[in-house]
């Protein structure tokens, strides 16, 4: 992050409150502002109030799941520029859930459990 | 319109309706156009047809009626012709009777000397004689001779005895003249009925002088009995006829009933029709009935034209021979008396036609039903036969064709149902002598069955269990790792230096440990889940064409650190013409990971460690060894080596425990793709773990994807698309550049194909020329492909050394399950239709 440059703000929806805490550090030193939420719905109301740059979104959640999040938030004119990151359980239908989500309008889909490595590479390639 | 072509109208609208209606039908039917234009006997259809025929016939009706009551109008105009006429002749009759009475008086009284007035004698003669005339036709008021003085010299009613004549018209003009004297109609001043005079003046024979003058006041009310009994007892038989009578002034005489008193006020000089006929008196006049109908009700004449309408019709002007003014005599009837029947009948004919138009299509479509009944039987019938009821009979009755079908069919049914019935009875009579001897066989039999479904029940609770187990470890592994991964990210946190703070050394080295750990257990958690899948069949094998040496090239140097880290040295030998092996490669480097991992763990420092690779002679397999000298594994533990969590006897250092999964994992997946692995040991001679991978053949690859899609799809319940793209010119190229090149060039086809469709398809190229692509067929996925394939295909460049060589290609699809559910069905319907449909 430059000085001059604003903190771009992500937006990072898990249920699992730990993990997202550990995540949310570690996008920290990257410069990045974190913003969390814990469910969908909560997702839906941050991502209309803080505008973040960047949506990590978890698929397996209460209320919305991350496939409803992603379609609401791309069938939104005002939103749907977000690029949005989706944690897909591991799982043997791996490839069809990736598909799933490419198709709702991801950016892309990192297997869950993740390797941080990985997660902030994406997050430089999405936003820089 | 002249009277022929009305005659002939009828005939020229029933022609007309031929050429609209029925030619093109005709013209439908000769050209088959019902086809051609795809017309169907839709019960719609039916109705619009069936009414549009009709048309012509509502034509000709409407043309009947209209002619009917041009004949009946004229029929009327006829009588009431005739009936004018005749009240014409009735009454000038009436009138020249009077004249000759009166002609015939004064002669008489011409020759006779009267004698002076007063004198009782003369005066009773003529008295006498007058009211003889009087007596014999009761149409006089009065007759009377009246001296020249206008004194009455004898009259024959005492009502005028006594009136001064000197003044009235009639005297004064008779008396002036030889000829006879009529007066206007007017109302009488002594009995205020009407009444015309007729008089002559008497003079002497010889000496033409002036005795008197003949007067005769006729009651005018005779005139109107005489109409009314001509109109309504002679002529108008009994229809309801209007007559008027009018005089040469216009004054209204008569009125159907209406005797003179009543209407001698008034003149009706306006009247069209008395204007006609008052200029051509003598001609019959026509006036056509609605047009003239305001005409005679504005001048009051005929209130009642309003309620009857009038059909005018005849105006007839009295007789030129009345010698007296003329009259005119106008008669009429009301079009509704005369239309009466006609309506009638029009009314019926609509109650008709609306019947026709409404029941008719009913009756037509439940014809055509009718008709089709005996053809839904057969077709019915030879369905119900068809599966298999060969004892149903068709029962047509139409004594046609179609009933000859039916039996026909009956025929064969009962044919049908012959040879059954004695194949049958062979049969039995084979079974039953197979019976015979099965019979101690039964028991063994039953017994057999009976262990069977014990061993079924029992494999499928263990199955179940199985399913179970599985879904159980699948789960706790999973949730085992994501407190895991929370742990480790927080040991990485710390480790990165992401969160501020210095750490001690000592710190540094415990969460090393820990980390080292945290990575074992993943590992333990990793293999679990992956044996766990392995055994339960549930992972996917993303077999493809892989060169052992690029894999082997590729592997050693990631597990080179390791080796080098303990000082060992490892190698590796391939077998010359190596055929590629049919694997996944994540998986078989997998495999190879662990065994060489193994390997590593129990080799002492100095040792070797050697990979080879060879054919297995004489089978499409191709053999993997990982060869070490190390430890060895004791003769004992060597059948239980590939059991999970076998952690063998061997002495290992600390710090480098494995899992114990990594060999029945290995196991697995050797397994999984066709292979066997083995080991040869002993304690202190080293190890040899063996595995074996099929050799990538296209066909039988082929037919392994083939049938691991068809399973997938079919578990699914989806589908997909098998394209097949053939070079168009093979045989040419074959010829010209050779089989090989043909498998370079195929593979060149292949590789341009699979940079250009989805990763996740699959595909497989043969060697003749002939590149396999399997789809899945979700819409969007096979559209995008063929788009693809269709850019693909025209004119290919491809090299041979320095040569262009043109390739064109060809595609065909087969869809499955449409097209078929064996790879060979699919094979054949898509090669047919890369071949435009020519086998």
């Amino acid at each position: 992050m430059t000085a001059e440059k604003k903190a771009k703000t992500i937006l990072l929806v898990d249920d699992e409150k730990d993990i997202a805490e550990l995540t949310r550090l570690r996008i920290l030193s990257l410069g990045y502002n974190v913003v969390l939420a814990g469910d969908g719905e909560e997702a839906l109301v941050k991502i209309r109030s803080e505008h973040p740059d960047l949506i990590l979104l978890d698929v397996k959640m209460p209320k919305l799941d991350g496939y409803q999040v992603c379609k609401a938030v791309k069938n939104d004119p005002l939103m749907k520029d977000i690029p949005i990151i989706l944690f897909t359980a591991s799982s043997r239908h791996v490839m069809e859930l990736s598909d799933r989500a490419l198709d709702l309008g991801a950016a892309s889909c990192i297997k869950k459990p993740f390797d941080s490595k990985e997660l902030l590479a994406q997050i430089k390639k999405l936003i820089g | 319109m002249p009277n022929f072509i009305k005659l002939i109208q009828p005939y020229l609208l029933l022609l007309f309706g031929v050429v609209v209606f029925i030619l093109p039908y005709y013209f439908l039917a000769k050209y088959h156009l019902w086809e051609k234009f795809k017309i169907k006997l839709t019960p719609v259809f039916v109705i619009l047809f069936l009414s549009a025929s009709l048309a012509p016939s509502i034509l000709i009706a409407v043309y009947g009626y209209n002619l009917s009551k041009y004949v009946l109008v004229k029929e009327a105009k006829g009588y009431l012709t005739n009936a004018s006429y005749t009240l014409s002749n009735n009454i000038n009759s009436f009138f020249n009777k009077r004249i000759n009475e009166i002609e015939y008086l004064s002669n008489m009284y011409s020759v006779f000397q009267p004698a002076p007035a007063g004198t009782d004698n003369t005066t009773r003669d003529v008295i006498n004689s007058l009211k003889e005339f009087q007596q014999k036709e009761s149409s006089y008021k009065l007759l009377g001779l009246i001296a020249p003085n206008g004194k009455p010299l004898a009259l024959t009613s005492a009502q005028w005895q006594g009136q001064d004549f000197s003044g009235q018209d009639y005297f004064t003009a008779a008396r002036r003249s030889d000829r006879i004297y009529f007066s206007a109609p007017s109302i009488g001043t002594v009995d205020k009925q009407p009444e015309l005079v007729i008089s002559r003046a008497v003079r002497n024979l010889k000496t033409k002088k002036l005795i008197g003058v003949i007067v005769g006041i006729i009651d005018l009310r005779k005139v109107g009995e005489i109409t009314h009994y001509t109109i309504m007892r002679s002529i108008a038989e009994n229809r309801y006829v209007f007559v008027t009578i009018l005089d040469e002034s216009a004054l209204l005489l008569y009125d159907n009933g209406m005797l003179f008193s009543r209407y001698l006020k008034e003149r009706l000089a306006d009247n069209e029709v008395y204007q006609k006929v008052k200029r051509g008196a003598k001609a019959e006049k026509e006036i056509e009935s609605s047009k003239k109908r305001d005409s005679f009700v504005t001048s009051g004449l005929i209130p009642f034209s309003h309620e009857y309408g009038y059909i005018g019709g005849v105006q007839v002007g009295a007789d030129p021979n009345l010698a007296f003014n003329r009259w005119i005599i106008l008669v009429s009837i009301p079009e509704t008396t005369v239309l009466e029947g006609l309506q009638q009948v029009k009314t019926k004919f609509i109650i008709v036609i609306i019947a026709i138009v409404v029941f008719i299509p009913f009756f037509a479509v439940s014809l055509a039903r009718d008709f089709l009944k005996p053809v839904y039987e057969i077709h019915r019938g030879s369905e119900i036969i068809g599966r298999g009821n060969l004892d149903y009979h068709i029962q047509v009755h139409t004594g046609n064709e179609l009933q000859e079908l039916a039996e026909q069919f009956n025929l064969m049914a009962d044919n049908l149902k012959n040879s059954y019935t004695e194949l049958e009875k062979k049969v039995q009579e084979r079974t039953g002598e197979l019976r015979e001897r099965n019979i101690d066989l039964q028991q063994v039999q039953d017994y057999l069955v009976q262990k069977n479904e014990e061993l079924r029940d029992a494999y499928i609770r263990l199955e179940r269990l199985d399913i179970m187990k599985d879904e159980f470890v699948s789960t706790v592994s999973h949730e085992l790792r994501t407190p895991l991964t929370a742990i480790k990210e927080g040991v990485s946190l710390i480790m990165d230096r992401v969160l501020p703070g210095d750490l001690t050394p000592e710190q540094e080295r415990v969460l090393n440990i820990a980390k080292k750990n945290i990575e074992r257990l993943e590992t333990l958690i990793q293999d679990i889940l992956d044996l766990a899948k392995l055994e339960s069949g549930r992972m996917k094998m993303l077999k493809r064409e892989l060169l052992a040496q690029r894999l082997i090239e590729g592997f050693i140097p990631t597990i080179m650190p390791l080796v080098e880290h303990k000082k060992l040295s490892l190698t590796y030998s391939l077998e010359e013409g190596l055929p590629p092996v049919y694997a996944d490669e994540t998986r078989l480097v997998q495999v190879l990971t662990n065994l060489v991992g193994n390997s590593i763990k129990f080799t002492d420092s100095g040792g070797k460690i050697i990979v080879k690779v060879n054919r297995v002679k004489n089978t499409a397999m191709v053999e993997f060894a990982v060869e070490d000298t190390g430890k060895g594994i004791p003769l004992e533990a060597l059948d239980r080596i590939f059991e999970k969590f076998e952690q063998v006897d061997r002495e290992v250092k600390p710090g480098i425990k494995g899992t114990g999964l990594g060999l029945p994992i290995c196991r697995q997946i050797v397994e999984a793709h066709g292979g066997k692995i083995t080991v040869t040991s002993g304690l202190n001679k080293g190890s040899t773990f063996s595995f074996t991978l099929p050799v990538f053949e296209p066909t039988t690859v082929f037919e392994d994807i083939f049938r691991q899609f068809t399973d997938e799809y079919e578990q699914r319940q989806e589908k997909f698309v098998l394209a097949m793209i053939l070079i168009k010119n093979y045989q040419y190229i074959l010829e010209r550049y050779g089989p090989t090149w043909v498998k370079i060039l195929t593979a060149d086809i292949a590789q341009s194909l699979q940079e250009k469709i989805q990763r996740d398809d699959r595909m497989i190229k043969m060697v003749d020329g002939t590149v396999i692509v399997l789809v899945k067929d979700s819409g969007n996925n096979y559209q995008q492909f063929a788009e693809k394939l269709h850019k693909l295909i025209p004119g290919q460049t491809h090299f041979y050394d320095q040569e262009e060589v043109k390739v064109d290609l060809i595609a065909g699809q087969a869809f499955f399950p449409h097209d078929g559910t064996g790879w060979e069905e699919l094979l054949a319907q898509a090669r047919y239709r890369a071949k435009g449909g020519k086998a």
